[in-house]
């Protein structure tokens, strides 16, 4: 259907097509189906790029086949309507989650292949960190830190 | 680049290049270094070239010898100031190897606190300015 409302050249189906595209962009982005494709499409990219030694061109530890579950885990446990974070890895393997809104409204968290969520935050002039361990549900100091990202 | 012979101790006011190697450690969106790009390996040390003496072509020739040599993509440098990382509590000591005279590690970074290290790290990437391979480079 996408693909003959591409084509479309008459004003109202241009204007159907934008809808779509529209809806297609908030459902992608609505957090039940981001995390989702988070876990479908990027995470297994960051997988097949960095489950190698030395994947980052100097000297970093692979990528492990626990830290994926883990990070798989994490992503699947946050609340609907949790922005998405961003998706990298650390030199020591660990995958990191990154929300950014600006230069110091940040926050990083990597996850551990034994489900340790180690996290830092820049927050306006002040920063945090810390050490949550992950049992499943997001640690509530977690999904705080994300709002304060987000908060004016 | 500086004479082999006759290195410099680094000065706080000296830019130092951080090459980005992995799509992971950069944004396109707004063109910026994440902080996963200055996180020190296992041993401790984090990898930079420093720019003193050095022309901008001279700096992306060392980067592509590290891409070549290690099979990875060259996309981008990060460049920050000497001094953000002696802000950090962080040390940098010259450390010349074949082919970069320039070569530079940045040291003493919390090892038994991945926590702290990541917020180190936060200050410098929020600091880096993000330099994209020039189109004519890649």
């Amino acid at each position: 259907m996408t693909a003959t409302l591409t084509c479309a050249k008459s004003p109202a189906a241009q204007f159907v097509y934008g809808e779509v595209d529209r809806q297609n962009r908030h459902l992608h982005n609505s957090a039940a189906l981001g995390m989702e494709h988070l876990v479908r499409e990027e995470l297994t990219d960051l997988w097949d790029e960095c489950s190698q030694p030395g994947w980052d061109g100097y000297n970093a530890l692979p990528v492990t086949w626990e830290t994926y579950q883990a990070a798989r885990r994490f992503l699947l446990a946050f609340p609907a309507r949790t922005p998405l974070p961003s998706l990298g890895a650390d030199p020591d393997g660990d995958i990191s989650f990154e929300w950014h809104r600006a230069p110091r409204r940040t926050l990083s968290v990597s996850i551990t292949p034994d489900e340790q969520l180690h996290y830092a935050a820049l927050l306006g002039p002040g920063r945090t960190s810390g050490t949550e361990p992950f049992y499943g549900e997001v640690p509530q100091r977690i999904l705080d830190l994300i709002g304060e990202v987000y908060t004016c | 680049m500086l004479d082999p012979s006759n290195v410099p101790a680094i000065d706080a006011n000296e830019l130092l290049a951080r090459y980005i190697l992995s799509e992971r450690h950069f944004s396109r969106d707004n063109r910026r270094v994440k902080s996963g790009a200055f996180l020190p390996a296992s041993n401790g040390e984090l990898s930079v070239t420093r720019h003193r003496d050095a022309t901008d072509n001279e700096l992306w020739h060392v980067g592509r010898g590290i891409a070549t040599t290690r099979q990875v993509t060259l996309y981008a440098r990060g460049d920050v100031l000497a001094a953000t990382c002696i802000d950090q509590r962080l040390n940098i000591e010259a450390a010349p190897i074949d082919g970069n005279p320039n070569h530079a590690n940045i040291v003493g970074w919390p090892m038994h606190d991945k926590a702290a290290r990541k917020a180190i790290a936060e200050e410098i990437a929020l600091a880096a300015r993000f330099v994209p391979l020039p189109e004519e480079q890649s």
